[in-house]
């Protein structure tokens, strides 16, 4: 049987903190303009446009897909 | 500049996220090879969400949350983001 372990592949440890940092960071929707993609069978364009302006966000674009 | 998604499914999720950071994966649409980087998030992801009002989150998105694989949508967006960092 072959081990193939080896062929693994690991993340260096320098992406590993940088992810980490990532992580902490929070985006915050306030002042920030927003394209908001929606989709008809997903959640639509308004009600996520709602959301962004009930925290002072700006919608830039706003879509609502549709694959009929 | 933000980009927030609705997309139904773990696939459409991903391919939206790809286009908005890397370029249109399919290369047939004008973002075809054009890397706009742009940090994407689904509307169902936690930082996203508690960033809302709890009652307005629940009346514009509750269903749809408690229909779709909220787990997959939100593995398919972060992977994008991790891949691009």
């Amino acid at each position: 049987m072959v081990n193939l372990l080896f062929l693994r592949k690991t993340q260096p440890h320098d992406k590993i903190l940088c992810n980490a940092r990532r992580e902490e960071h929070k985006m915050d929707l306030k002042g920030k303009n927003v394209i908001i993609v929606g989709e008809r069978d997903g959640v639509p364009g308004p009600a996520i446009e709602t959301l962004v302006k009930s925290v002072g966000g700006t919608p830039a674009l706003v879509q609502t897909q549709c694959f009929v | 500049m933000v980009v927030i998604l609705g997309s139904p499914t773990a696939e459409s999720a991903e391919i939206y996220a790809r286009t908005v950071t890397e370029g249109d994966p399919s290369w047939v649409g004008p973002l075809a090879g054009i890397a706009l980087k742009l940090p994407v998030y689904h509307i169902l992801e936690p930082e996203i969400k508690s960033q809302f009002d709890q009652e307005i989150y629940n009346e514009q998105v509750g269903i749809m949350e408690s229909v779709l694989d909220t787990d997959d949508l939100i593995e398919a967006v972060n992977k994008v983001r991790r891949e691009q960092q």
